[in-house]
């Protein structure tokens, strides 16, 4: 693998480095995946056509969502990606959802997300981070926190945030998967507005 | 063939033009041709013969357990060829008692329970008792109880003349009576045969190759070449 | 009814032959009537134990309530009867309700199962009170009208409570009232992360947390009335459990559960376990009648003589056959009574036996509808096995009486196949009755019919082969060896007797050989081989650059990490070359909709490992190469996949498939083909690369931990807390423990089956030997006669007997690898292991029994007066 990667390396070298063209790293866990949809109806796809047809050809969108992926994998999978010859304008950072509904540390996730934006930042990378909400049955406590967490790292990281990803599609049985919780193609569909909605003014 | 009858009524047993063969590998092997042969009632009758002369088919034929190609056997007034396997069954329970080389008696059955066999075949409510009669007529009374294999070669050829006689048959079939038992023993069976036959009034059919014992009877026939031969 | 009468005269006059008739019936008719009950009641342990898991019959939820007309819907479906009841289940915060205001107290996550009265309706939760001590309360019941909880241990380690104190769930307080010590509903398949507690359903409601966005499951569970008959229960639960299916397949987020569904291990191992049992039930019943056709011909053909005589005296051949025909009856008749009898008396040891294993509380009865068979089968189908052999008798004559060489008792070959033709059929039909599988009972008439085959061809073999053999040890020896040479002669001679006893023999050697076979191949499974590796814990969310400081934190802890295995997340673009997306749409539906969704979906974790572990077998291909992927060596890397993966995606052997790792193309060639074994228990993937492939790809690390005591693991969770907040901890022991359990209890079941029905099988060709040993005693009394000495006469019988016990056990030995294999590829998912020593042992055994039992049968022949011996015959 690692030969394969190198010899990228030397081939696209010399791609513009410049260009007002963005390249979005969507960097998440199922919910940028598309869990069990197909990956073109999921949002980073979507995204995707929406930069091309506004910026052309070279604009992109790239999907890179695991899931089950937690945000203490955001620095080093923001290392991985850095790695890459495509020149990254700007990163959404849709990370922290499995946190809450593991019940982890909020403060522990708070870190690991500015340690990502940091990254980010050190790269002039511009980012969007995705405000995530926590089914109110993890009592109120947490729930509260949680929410307040992507705020609070707005504010202080000064970075533009999605006040709620899942915003309009949480909780419709016609926009989520059987097992209630991820959306489907349509659920995703929305999704791509609000986030285009919070994307445009920083691009 | 205008009154048939008149000669066959005084016979107890009518045998015309019978024939009969057996195909071995192929080949087709006559035993019997157009054989004649009559008997009239309480004749005693010796069929001597070598080896192979077709004596076994010959009896198996006039008990009704194998059936002729040709011909005509009638027995006690029957025609035993136009029968039904439940009539000759029925024929031979009350017309037709057999004795054996090998006695053939049911090795699993008592002495007494072989005797009374043929008359519970037959129907008979008494059959005990008259069994035990028998058995006693062959001096057998003090062994009833016992089975076959705790009895003497003797004593087992006396039981099947007890069992072929249990239901006075009118003909009696008997073949080699003593030629599974020693001179002595053998003997005494046979006077024990021709004692009980002669009370009884029975034809005995008596297969051998003892020409002593073939003198004791009334007729004696040789079987050769398919055909019986009288002799003088 | 003289027929009647003297039938029961024969009977009485033979009582040494009778008896052992009648115990040779009961022999195989016990193995028949122990098997059924041991099954059922190894069914009915285990569908216990899975009820237990479930707690119900059967059990419908959703992340939603459901609506009127659903319940109404299913509902509809059950019984009069039918129990019902609610659940509601979630996670949440939960924190200790303390004094000191200022601070707010530690919450941890919880798992919440707000239940009604009358939970569970199967099994017991085991708890003690808030003393400490076992209490035996309606704890449940207590809930309905208090606010009372009953948690999980882990809940007082994690949150420092005590029983008496107080948590509170959203808005409201509940006081813990006591501590689990066993739950039987803790699921083996969803491992949980979140320690366990139970509330009243009805207060639910007051802690606030079930409102609009809250991910709650709502279920509703049934319980069916007592129904008398075990198997009549089984078929009406499948039922139910379609029609509840059929019910939900439009409504695509509800949730159809049944006990036999509850957990895939678990079914799978109680659907093995099922199978299994059918099988040796079906080998018991085609041993026995094997057996109870062979004595019945072997005494109809002594019989024959009795049929000609009779007739010569005057009765009919119909009614002559009659005397063997009630004779038959009444004897079959003895048999089952006898057989009945003898299990009534064997059972309870037996349960004695088992009950440390399937627990005390099961119970081996008598099935009725075995009893009903036994005494069917002993009665009539005893004088239906002898039917042919009456049919063939049509053509034979009572004329032959007067031939002085007659043999009334010569059958054809094809004679004694027809007779076995109608007894074997219903053999067949019983069986697939009693294994309630027709598929199982076709696939043994196949097998069986492909065994006489080999055996009757492996047979003419034998004798064409002897007659060169004697040749060459009369030219070795000379005339000395004139009682082998006359073994050997008579061998070759009595080609129909032979083959018949051999094909017999082998038969049997086959069967009761591809018994232990199956029983090592599945105890091999279900058993794990070395305790100490069973994991304990499970890690999850390990991140790479935590991989190192983890193994030290575990190492200096002393606990062995067990493995740290890399998942990596990828979807599968191309498979030789060929976009996925069209190839995937094809194929079958899945029975599992997650399943077919994640296909779809085709994005899966792989994994790195360049050896199969312990936990997998080589099922197709080889082993990678290299562990380490060389370009040197390979083209390409090398790639192994799960077997039943591979056959769900149509994925062969060879083929190369093009993975898309956030980005990146990866390519590999499928080297091999692997089976996870059941009792492993360790990560397994669908999809493994050879070391050194995509090292650098995100990646998370899965551990392992082995098993460790509750205060271990309780301090382990609270230091990982600390220094690894993201690592979180699946105690799955208890799941393991309870999985190993069962697993255990039905490899045990297992091995009593095929020991039962090992003794069944040797009984069984005790009766053929003796049966045979009867055979050859006339020829041992001429021998005798002729002046044979006695050595020489032994060692004449003995040649025979071990000729043909040599050959027929071994040929059955290598069918029955033939036959374990066979069922093993059809029946149990292609589990295979070569169970040399199982297989050969029994076989061994077979040809022991034969000799010493001819040895024995012919001093006792030899012993006896040979004119006896003769005229008995004659």
């Amino acid at each position: 693998m690692k030969w394969i990667l190198s010899s990228l390396f030397f081939l696209t070298i010399s791609s513009t480095a410049f260009a007002a063209v963005p390249v979005v790293l969507c960097l998440g866990d199922s919910l940028t995946e598309g869990f069990e949809i197909s990956p073109d109806t999921a949002f980073p796809a979507l995204l995707d056509k929406r930069l091309k047809e506004k910026f052309g050809p070279k604009a992109e969108a790239i999907n890179a969502g695991i899931s089950g992926a937690t945000s203490a994998s955001g620095p080093s999978r923001l290392k991985f990606q850095l790695k890459s010859p495509k020149q990254l304008t700007h990163v959404i950072l849709a990370l922290g959802a499995n946190d809450g509904l593991r019940g982890l540390p909020v403060a522990a996730m708070k870190k690991n997300l500015e340690d990502t934006i940091k990254i980010a930042k050190e790269n002039r990378i511009k980012v969007l981070l995705a405000g995530m909400k926590i089914p109110p049955n993890y009592g109120p406590g947490y729930a509260k926190s949680f929410e307040e967490a992507y705020k609070k790292i707005g504010r202080e990281q000064k970075v533009a945030v999605i006040p709620f990803l899942l915003e309009g599609v949480a909780a419709h049985p016609n926009l989520t998967l059987p097992d209630g919780l991820h959306p489907n193609p349509k659920g995703h569909r929305i999704m791509v507005e609000t986030i285009w909605k919070n994307l445009e003014p920083i691009l | 063939m205008s009154h048939p009858s008149g000669n066959l009524d005084k016979s107890v047993i009518s045998v015309v033009n019978v024939g009969k063969s057996y195909s071995r590998s192929g080949q087709k092997l006559s035993v019997l041709a157009n054989l004649n042969f009559e008997a009239g009632a309480a004749q005693t009758i010796a069929i001597t013969g070598p080896s192979g002369s077709g004596k076994s088919t010959l009896l198996g034929l006039l008990a009704g357990l194998d059936e002729p190609e040709t011909g005509t056997i009638r027995m006690d007034g029957v025609d035993l060829t136009n029968m039904s396997q439940a009539g000759l069954a029925s024929f031979r329970a009350k017309t037709v008692g057999i004795v054996f080389q090998q006695f053939h008696l049911l090795q699993t059955l008592t002495a007494l329970e072989n005797v009374s066999l043929p008359l519970e075949i037959a129907g008979n409510k008494a059959a005990e008792a008259e069994a035990i009669s028998r058995l006693e007529a062959v001096g057998l009374g003090t062994r009833a109880n016992h089975l076959p294999s705790q009895l003497s070669g003797g004593e087992c050829q006396r039981v099947a003349i007890a069992r072929a006689l249990v239901v006075r048959p009118k003909i009696l079939l008997a073949d080699e009576p003593s030629g599974n038992l020693d001179a002595k023993t053998g003997e005494h069976v046979t006077d024990l045969l021709f004692d009980l036959v002669r009370k009884d009034g029975t034809t005995l059919i008596l297969v051998t190759h003892n020409e002593e014992l073939a003198k004791r009877c009334d007729h004696r026939y040789q079987l050769r070449d398919g055909q019986l031969h009288r002799m003088l | 009814m003289i027929w009647r009468r003297l039938a029961w005269r024969e009977i009485v006059n033979t009582p040494k032959f009778s008896l052992f008739f009648i115990l040779n019936i009961a022999l195989g008719l016990t193995g028949f009537i122990t098997v059924s009950a041991l099954k059922s009641s190894v069914d009915q342990s285990l569908s216990g134990k899975s009820r237990e898991i479930l707690g119900a019959d059967i059990a419908v939820s959703a992340f939603r309530a459901l609506t009127q007309e659903e319940i109404a819907g299913f509902d509809a479906f059950v019984p009069r009867g039918t129990q019902t009841a609610e659940e509601f289940g979630w996670v949440s915060m939960v924190a200790a309700v303390t004094k000191a205001s200022n601070v707010p107290p530690p919450a941890r996550l919880m798992e919440i199962r707000a239940v009604d009265p009358t939970f569970p309706f199967y099994g017991q939760v085991a708890f003690t009170g808030e003393d400490g001590k076992p209490s035996s309360d309606a704890i449940f019941r207590r809930m309905e009208q208090e606010s009372v909880a009953l948690a999980a241990p882990e809940l007082y380690f994690q949150l420092d409570l005590k029983p008496g104190q107080s948590v509170k769930i959203g808005d409201q307080a509940f006081r813990l009232a006591g501590t689990i010590v066993s739950d039987p509903s803790t699921s083996s398949a969803s491992f949980s992360i979140a320690p366990r507690i139970y509330i009243g359903r009805n207060w639910a409601k007051q802690t606030g947390l079930i409102q609009r966005g809250s991910r709650i499951t709502h279920a509703r569970q049934y319980a069916l009335p007592n129904q008398p008959a075990e198997s009549a229960q089984g078929s009406s639960q499948r039922d139910l459990e379609i029609k509840f299916k059929d019910f939900a397949k439009t409504r695509s987020d509800l949730r159809v559960r049944s006990h036999t569904s509850a957990t895939d291990e678990l079914g799978r191992v109680l659907k093995f376990l099922g199978d299994y049992l059918g099988i040796v039930a079906l080998i018991a019943i085609i041993l026995s009648g094997i057996g109870g056709n062979f004595l019945i011909l072997a005494h109809v053909r002594t019989k024959i003589r009795d049929l000609a005589i009779l007739q010569s005296i005057g009765a009919r051949p119909s009614s002559a056959r009659w005397i063997i025909g009630w004779q038959l009856i009444i004897l079959g008749f003895g048999g089952a009574v006898c057989a009945v009898a003898i299990a009534a008396i064997l059972l309870p040891s037996i349960r004695e036996i088992l009950a440390p294993f399937l627990g005390t509380a099961i119970t081996v009865t008598i099935q009725k509808d075995s009893v009903v068979t036994a005494l069917i089968m002993g009665t009539l189908g005893t004088p239906i096995a002898a039917l042919p052999v009456f049919l063939h008798l049509e053509g034979m004559s009572a004329a032959t009486l007067f031939r002085e060489h007659q043999d009334p008792s010569r059958i054809k070959p094809l004679g004694w196949l027809m007779a076995a033709l109608p007894s074997t059929a219903i053999i067949f039909g019983l069986a697939s009755w009693q294994a309630r599988s027709p598929k199982a009972g076709i696939l043994f008439l196949m097998i069986t019919g492909i065994a006489i085959l080999i055996l009757a061809g492996s047979g003419i073999l034998l004798l064409r082969s002897l007659g060169p053999f004697s040749r060459l040890i009369k030219q070795k020896t000379g005339r000395k060896s004139w009682p082998i040479l006359m073994a050997l002669r008579h061998t070759r001679r009595s080609g129909q007797t032979l083959m018949v006893s051999f094909v017999t023999l082998g038969l049997c050697a086959a069967l009761i050989s591809a018994v232990p076979q199956i029983q090592a191949i599945l105890t091999s499974e279900l058993t794990s081989s070395d305790k100490t590796v069973l994991p304990g814990l499970f890690l999850f969310d390990i991140q790479p650059e935590q991989e190192a400081p983890l193994r030290q934190f575990l190492e200096s802890r002393n606990l062995s990490s067990g493995s740290l295995s890399p998942l990596i997340r990828a979807r599968l673009d191309r498979i030789n070359d060929k976009i996925t997306g069209e190839t995937f749409d094809n194929i079958p539906g899945t029975r599992e909709r997650q399943t077919e969704e994640q296909f779809k979906n085709r994005t899966y974790n792989l994994s790195v490992r360049g050896r199969l572990t312990a936990s997998e077998v080589l099922a197709a291909g080889r082993e990678f190469e290299t562990v380490r992927y060389d370009p040197s060596k390979q083209d390409i890397p090398e790639i192994s996949l799960e077997k039943r993966f591979a056959e769900r995606t149509r994925i062969n052997l060879g083929d190369i498939l093009e993975f898309n790792v956030q980005g990146i193309s990866v390519k590999g060639r499928v080297v091999n083909l692997r089976r996870v074994r059941w009792a492993s228990f360790q990560p397994n993937f669908f999809v493994q690369f050879q070391e050194g492939v995509i090292d650098d790809a995100p990646r998370t690390y899965l551990g392992t931990v082995g098993q460790t005591d509750f205060e271990t693991t309780q301090k382990l969770q609270r230091e990982l807390a600390q220094s690894f907040s993201n690592v979180s901890i699946v105690d799955v022991k208890a799941s393991v423990d309870r999985i190993l359990n069962i697993s255990q209890q039905v490899a045990l079941a297992i091995t009593a089956m095929a020991l039962l029905c090992l003794l069944a099988g040797m009984g069984v060709l005790t009766a053929i030997t003796l049966q045979q040993s009867r055979a050859r005693s006339y020829e041992t009394a001429i021998l005798k006669v002729l002046g044979a000495s006695f050595r020489e006469v032994y060692v004449r019988v003995l040649g025979e007997a071990a000729i043909v016990a040599f050959f027929a056990a071994f040929t059955g030995l290598a069918i029955s690898f033939g036959i374990a294999w066979i069922l093993s590829v059809f029946i149990f998912d292609g589990v295979w292991v070569f169970a040399v020593s199982a297989a050969v042992v029994p076989a061994l055994l077979i040809f022991t029994l034969t000799l010493i039992i001819t040895m024995a049968a012919s001093r006792i022949a030899l012993g006896t007066n040979a004119r006896n011996l003769l005229q008995s015959e004659s």
